[in-house]
């Protein structure tokens, strides 16, 4: 919200300079955001008053003027056409500088030398109107300082209310605020309204309020023989001041008014209302289906069942607290107004606002709630205002409806419980006077103080909310910080953390490199994978097609950081960790923490390896053994190479899977190269083994190679579990796969092996090592149809 | 006799003195030790010698061959060490390319803040990221429809096996996991809850829909603010270095009262006013406030005999901070030019 200092100086005195004043706001919970100056703080903008204008020869888009500034005449080329002779006009003569930093000089603009420029509101820093020359009042004398004959200097605080804080979004709440700071008493008090005729407002204008509970209160003013003009500068001022652009007089003031109290108002054109019995009817009622306004923003609005308006006898010609309707708006020949100031109910404001997408000052301070008492004091207040500058009669009385009784709020409160919550020792009298600077009456019983917040502060509710008043009044940073004191206990981390950790660090070591990627990816990425839509959860308002889909794989996005890396990279390995999100037998979402890799090169081609190195690296570092993990192959996923895939598995138990990208998938994701890829569920790991030591051998190994031809599809594996089997082979090496056709024959391979044979007790002979190796030599024939490669 | 060897062991001190290389020293060695060497022809004359001068002149005679080794030892280190003083060796050369990976920044920084607050003896908790509203919201004192809402720009969930959508989000913050976490526990308590949290809002550079925060939550008999106050100042001094400025400034939260964010002295412009800070000073670090009684009543937790407190970090914020990092969308970029800068 903007706050006007010049505005709150005239509702309080407070002697602290602007900086100050920004400071003990922002420690009291009204953070000031930015400090601005408004208007004009030089005398080098003079007025000026137009006494000729005549075309520019060379452009029709421009014209030039003769202004009179004093008893000198300048030649100015402008390029705008609101102007007209004897307007009175700012203008910047060459040497002077804008607000916004830009010096003026003489300038040939198309072959006529411009002697300085008319200014528009953005260029005298009043406002962002660009659209045409800012005229003066009349009256001001030409040749005088801008700043000297108009108040249009103003120092603006942009302001942050939280959403409890409605009452501070007026100039009157933030001087209530401010005296609650300083102490010093509010002086502006509100003018007192004297009804003009003897007529009551009974006799011309009827209210129905027919949904008393969206409408809490509503009450009304009548006012005949309006003259509907522009407002005085004093008004228009604080509307330009605080981001409003000014309409017409009535308006102006209505906004006026709700700019200082914080109430937002509403005027009809009477005239424009259908009557009964000569009486205007205003019906507070919910839209029909179907129902159809055209908003002061020129928008048909199409109403149903939910929305409130105001309507006359006919038809809606309001939205009610959100906008106005263009059938009853006020316009330059309106001659009666009713005045309107409610209560209409936050939530049905905010749906209404939602849904049509409207953005007011109005339902801004609706949805955030009104002080149940301003209403009629901000309805005098306007009417006042109107009586004042547009010359209206006030119809005696007011229209008053309201339907809550309202009780309220007594907060019992002991005065210790402040010290007890904020750590400090805060006497009883600074509490007292902190209470009564914020308008709270105190009831003092014992300890306890029965406390009555006032009407505008319905957010005091219980003892912490007191507590936070007095904390926020003392400033938190006067606190001593006081050590937290506890019993020391173990804390585990958690299992799954523990092994993420140990495995990241793991990676990075390996080589890999961590990303982070969206948790959700578009439909088209579901169907290029062969996911199910059905299998996931969806983003009901996402913000693009490609954050509709919450993941259930890591893999899709990091093939994507794949290609985007993988034109300025020839080997790229990355990871991520992260939730993905499952189907369940409840609503409810299984949500797994995972871990992807993924392994691209450009050159080299057993990619799989690489991988399933790695995570056997990894298990290992964690404590398993070689015979803790095996792979299963299978068809897993249809993005995968068939032949080139496998599930995981960690004691027998299916951990997770890795493979290789298939062709087809490659081309779609512009892959040049080998991509290997592999997903893990870190919660199926619930334990790791405890390493323990194993006796170092006393007696050395005997070496033996040994090399085998047996059928192709015989696996590496099934050899290696025979040359294991026998209790003096203490380690297997393979060291040499060979394939050829026309050395081996059909469908054969050739591996060959480092035997390592070792006994814990001895040094072995060399018969008893080829009494080990024959016999391994034969089961691998009986049982693989394995035979010795011939040198 | 004497003399004679006195003048062999000056010649053969001289000499030597000279000598820069391996094959001078070798003839230096065959010229005064070998076997026609003029010491050892020297040696030899000993035994001609009268009977009574033989010890004495033995003793000298020996004395000074090994003197001479002992130089020619000194001799063949100094050769050595100068064939390798010589050696032309571009140490400048790239050392081995040894394979190096990368921790996300994000990751990096979380690790920081856990051991932070680990030494404080606080325990790591975890929660779902598709939240119920629930949890989310309504027992965290954030009803339907307030515009307290309005903070937590929320992305809904449609979950694919229940036709009556119930109220799915991805939560907003850390904050249901409190709520999650207080169903296991009694106070006294101390966590902090790490995690990704998302917000339905257009991205830029200081915007991303998916983000991390850090929530911290203490119960206990007689928790204070003075107590959050040294709790949030000690965490950001430990980050952020012992000389940093640190301002409270009371703010809402519907879930805490009274209410507050920690603020931090700019460190770019040291509270003068910059782009950085927004011309403030300051920077927002934390949000914080001692939890709500209706929250802790939430948590089945007795606002008479407890008080606690909670407090959030955006930790994309403080890490970009940190690291200098300019524009939030890199972190989910996977852009190994930035990652590889970790």
């Amino acid at each position: 919200m903007l706050l006007s200092l010049s505005w709150l100086k005239e509702w309080i005195n407070y002697n602290l300079s602007d900086k100050e004043l920004a400071e003990r706001l922002t420690l009291s919970g009204t953070e000031v955001e930015k400090i601005k100056k408004w208007g004009i703080n030089s005398d080098q903008i003079k007025v000026g008053e137009i006494i000729k204008l005549t075309p520019h020869p060379k452009s029709q888009k421009l014209q030039i003027a003769k202004v009179k500034v004093g008893s000198l005449v300048f030649k100015v080329v402008l390029g705008a056409f609101n102007v007209k002779v004897k307007d009175k006009v700012a203008i910047a003569l060459p040497g002077s500088i804008l607000p916004n930093g830009v010096k003026i000089s003489s300038k040939n603009i198309l072959g006529i030398t411009s002697e300085g420029m008319l200014l528009a509101e953005d260029e005298l820093g009043i406002g962002e109107d660009h659209s045409g020359i800012f005229i003066l009042p009349s009256k001001l004398p030409s040749g005088a300082s801008l700043r000297k004959v108009l108040d249009i200097e103003d120092t603006i605080f942009d302001l942050d209310i939280t959403p409890n804080r409605s009452d501070c979004l007026s100039i009157l709440g933030i001087a209530r605020e401010v005296s609650a700071l300083t102490s010093k008493k509010i002086k502006k008090k509100i003018p007192v309204l004297k009804d003009h005729n003897d007529k009551e407002i009974n006799q011309y204008l009827k209210v129905e309020v027919n949904v008393p509970y969206l409408c809490p209160k509503y009450t009304a003013r009548y006012i005949t023989g309006v003259k509907v003009e522009s407002s005085p500068w004093w008004v228009k001022k604080r509307l330009l001041a605080l981001g409003l652009r000014p309409v017409n007089n009535i308006v102006d003031i209505t906004n006026y008014v709700m700019l200082e109290l914080g109430q937002p108002l509403h005027a009809f054109d009477a005239d424009k209302l259908k009557s009964d019995n000569k009486k205007k009817i205003i019906k507070v009622r919910k839209a029909y289906a179907k129902e159809k306004i055209t908003t002061l923003d020129d928008k048909l609005r199409i109403l149903d069942n939910s929305c409130l308006v105001i309507a006359d006898l006919n038809q809606p010609i309001a939205l009610a607290g959100v906008m106005g309707g263009k059938n009853t708006q006020i316009t330059s020949k309106t001659k009666n107004v009713i005045l309107e100031s409610a209560i209409f109910d936050p939530l049905t404001i905010r749906r209404i606002r939602q849904k049509y997408r409207i953005v007011s000052e109005s339902a801004y301070r609706f949805e955030r709630g009104i002080d149940f008492d301003l209403p009629e004091k901000a309805l005098d207040y306007a009417t006042f205002l109107i009586q004042k500058i547009a010359q209206g009669r006030v119809i005696k009385g007011r229209i008053y409806k309201s339907y809550q009784k309202r009780k309220p709020i007594k907060i019992q409160f002991n005065p210790s419980f402040a010290s007890q919550l904020l750590g400090a020792n805060i006497k009883k009298n600074y509490i007292e006077k902190v209470l009564k600077n914020l308008n709270c009456q105190i009831t003092k019983k014992k300890n306890i103080w029965e406390i009555t917040p006032p009407s505008y502060r319905s957010d005091l509710k219980i003892p912490s909310d007191l507590v936070e008043e007095i904390g926020r009044i003392y400033d938190y940073n006067r606190l001593k910080p006081q050590p937290l004191r506890c019993d020391l206990k173990y804390i585990p981390l958690d299992f799954k953390d523990q092994i993420i950790q140990k495995i990241k660090n793991n990676l990075i070591y390996l080589g890999f490199t961590e990303v982070y990627n969206y948790s959700f990816y578009s439909k088209e990425t579901v169907s290029k994978f062969g996911f199910k839509i059905n299998d996931h959860f969806r983003i009901i308002n996402p913000l693009n097609p490609n954050q509709e889909f919450l993941r259930i794989s890591l893999i899709p996005l990091l093939i994507q950081n794949i290609t985007k890396n993988s034109p300025l990279f020839d080997r790229i390995l990355i990871f991520e960790t992260g939730r993905v999100f499952l189907r369940n037998s409840s609503f409810f979402p299984k949500q797994p923490f995972k871990l992807a890799l993924a392994f691209y090169s450009r050159q080299e081609k057993n990619v799989f390896y690489f991988i399933k190195g790695v995570l056997e690296n990894l298990f290992k570092n964690l404590g398993f053994s070689d015979d803790d993990l095996d792979l299963d192959k299978k068809r897993i996923f249809s993005f995968l190479n068939p032949a080139r895939s496998a599930y995981f598995e960690i004691k027998n138990k299916k951990i997770g899977w890795l493979g290789e990208l298939n062709e087809a998938l490659k081309q779609v994701f512009k892959i040049k190269g080998s991509l290997a890829l592999a997903e893990l569920d870190l919660e199926k790991i619930t334990t790791f083994p405890q390493r323990q030591f194993k006796e170092i051998p006393l007696y050395p190994p005997v070496l033996r190679d040994i090399s085998l031809v047996v059928n192709k599809e015989i696996t590496y594996k099934e050899i290696k579990r025979i040359l294991t089997s026998h209790p003096l082979v203490s380690k297997v090496e393979l060291f040499d796969v060979f394939e050829n056709e026309r050395v081996l024959g059909k469908n054969k391979k050739s591996l060959a092996f480092h035997l390592y044979f070792q006994d814990p007790q001895k040094t072995l002979t060399k018969e008893e090592v080829d009494k080990v190796f024959n016999h391994l030599v034969e089961k691998l024939q009986k049982k693989l149809k394995a035979f010795l490669r011939q040198k | 006799m004497e003399e004679e060897i006195r003048l062999i062991k000056k010649e053969a001190k001289e000499k030597l003195q000279q000598i820069s290389d391996q094959k001078e020293l070798l003839k230096f060695k065959i010229e005064f030790l070998g076997r026609k060497g003029k010491l050892t022809h020297l040696l030899r004359k000993i035994k001609d010698l009268p009977k009574e001068k033989r010890p004495s002149l033995g003793r000298l005679a020996n004395q000074t061959k090994e003197y001479l080794d002992h130089l020619i030892k000194l001799k063949e280190k100094e050769i050595r060490f100068k064939k390798q003083e010589e050696e032309i060796f571009d140490v400048t050369l790239d050392g081995y390319k040894i394979p190096q990976g990368h921790k996300h920044p994000l990751s990096l920084f979380l690790e920081k803040v856990i051991e932070v607050f680990r030494s404080m003896n606080f325990e790591v908790v975890e929660g779902p990221e598709v939240e119920t509203e629930k949890y989310n919201f309504d027992l965290l004192n954030i009803p339907p429809e307030h515009p307290a809402r309005d903070v937590w720009d929320t992305f809904y969930v449609k979950s694919p096996s229940s036709k009556s959508s119930f109220h799915l989000v991805l939560r907003t913050h850390t904050s249901p996991v409190q709520l999650r976490a207080m169903e296991k526990r009694r106070p006294p308590v101390r966590i902090i809850v790490p995690g990704r949290v998302f917000r339905h809002e257009a991205t830029d550079a200081s915007h991303e829909t998916t983000f991390y925060q850090c929530e911290g939550l203490v119960i206990d008999k007689g928790i204070t603010v003075a107590n959050l106050i040294w709790t949030l100042k000690t965490f950001l001094k430990a980050i952020f270095g012992e000389n940093i400025k640190i301002r409270v400034r009371p703010h809402f939260y519907p879930f805490v009262e009274p209410g507050m964010d920690i603020d931090m002295g700019c460190l770019l412009c040291k509270g003068k006013g910059c782009s950085a800070c927004g011309q403030k000073g300051y920077l927002e670090m934390l949000g914080s406030g001692l939890v709500h009684p209706q929250v802790l009543k939430n948590m089945n937790i007795d606002p008479k005999k407890y008080s606690g407190f909670a407090f959030g970090m955006g930790i994309d914020r403080l890490a970009m901070l940190y690291y200098g990092i300019n524009d939030i969308r890199l972190s989910y970029s996977s852009d190994l030019r930035f990652l590889n800068q970790f």
